[in-house]
């Protein structure tokens, strides 16, 4: 096998894989907030909990539904990924983004499974997107931050 | 900003407005109100004497009987309640009789905790008491590990025999009157709480506006 190095010709495929991920999240979290806003009055649902965890107390940070976090967030890894691709640059700050998103989603994850034991499907969607992202943004920390500790040509 | 980093940057500025525009009409589409009509039959039906048993107030001769199915614990019945209490009960009492059933949901851990602790004060005559302590207090007591010792202390605020009332919340009488609420309520299909039915028909209201609308029509149709 040749140096991971090789692998950064997937940098664009992986970028545009973020920012498309990051659309989803942002139709997800805007959805999230206007319903936040303007859906008070849905019934609970017998078969999911997404009143309990949209109305309860979780629901907000600081007075702000988290909804509107999500949209800062996926808009940030849009903005960030059309720009590297339209530049074809990269940083691995980038990767922070990928980080701070999968570190949410385990906390409201938590949120959901210990203190509410209910979950939203449209929360689930979220943190599905956020972990993609993750994933996608680990993946191009790795073939751009290595310096070929894992150059497999050595074992050839 | 410099000419140089403008052209730089504005391709992105660009692309992200056109994607934001693209996503805001998307999600306007996704909430815009859909054709849900405002009234629906149920999947299933009950005789309309099932649907006056329960905790009620109002006209018990009125021909137009509004029904909740309702779960103490659900966050949607609790922003409903107010509205409920100090506008609907107070403004058509006369007119109408409003019934109150049990519909606790599986996924809310206190919930049928909440339905024993009101019947329980219903058999010393202070349902609405108890009803009222709970709905307005839900944030209370929704994510105790221990909501009994908290309706506990609504039932020595409103004047019940405690000693009683807790035999009574943990009586088979307590749990059969919850159960056989929830036997109804999966009968007629409910889709979730709180459930209204104005004469066993199903309001689908998107607001309290619509509620209200909903009622007058039916007292006006029983005239």
């Amino acid at each position: 096998m040749q140096s991971i190095k090789q692998y950064r010709n997937l940098s664009r495929p992986l970028l545009v894989a973020a920012g498309l991920l990051s659309v989803a999240g942002l139709v997800d979290s805007l959805f999230l907030t206007v319903t936040h806003y303007t859906n008070a009055l849905v019934p609970c649902s017998l078969t999911h909990g997404c009143e309990t965890v949209l109305r309860s107390s979780y629901s907000e940070f600081f007075g702000i539904p988290i909804a509107v976090f999500g949209i800062i967030f996926y808009l940030g890894v849009l903005a960030t990924s059309i720009f590297f691709v339209q530049n074809k640059e990269y940083h691995v700050w980038f990767s922070l983004w990928g980080v701070i998103g999968f570190m949410s989603t385990l906390y409201l994850l938590f949120i959901q499974a210990i203190i509410l034991h209910a979950f939203c499907q449209y929360c689930l969607l979220s943190a599905a997107t956020s972990t993609l992202i993750f994933t996608t943004t680990s993946v191009l920390y790795f073939i751009h931050n290595n310096k070929g500790e894992y150059n497999d040509q050595k074992k050839s | 900003m410099k000419k140089s980093s403008l052209k730089k940057y504005l391709p992105t500025i660009l692309i992200v407005l056109v994607i934001l525009i693209v996503v805001g009409f998307v999600v306007r589409a996704l909430v815009s109100p859909d054709s849900q009509p405002a009234q629906t039959q149920t999947k299933g039906k009950v005789d309309i004497t099932a649907l006056k048993n329960g905790g009620s107030v109002g006209d018990p001769n009125s021909k137009v009987v509004i029904t909740e199915f309702g779960d103490y614990q659900c966050p949607s019945c609790g922003l409903w309640h107010p509205y409920i209490k100090d506008t609907i009960i107070p403004q058509y009492s006369n007119k109408v009789l409003f019934v109150f059933k049990n519909y606790p949901l599986k996924m809310h851990k206190n919930a049928q905790a909440a339905a024993q602790a009101v019947e329980s004060a219903s058999l010393q005559g202070k349902f609405w008491e108890m009803h009222n302590m709970v709905y307005d207090h839900q944030a209370d007591w929704s994510n105790s590990n221990d909501p009994n010792s908290v309706f506990e202390k609504y039932a020595s605020q409103i004047g019940l025999n405690v000693d009683t009332w807790k035999k009574d919340r943990e009586s088979d009488k307590v749990r059969n009157l919850i159960k056989n609420d929830v036997a109804i309520g999966d009968q007629l299909g409910l889709p979730g709480t709180p459930s209204f039915l104005i004469n066993g028909v199903l309001q689908q209201p998107k607001s309290f506006e619509d509620f209200k609308n909903a009622i007058d029509q039916a007292i006006s149709q029983s005239q």
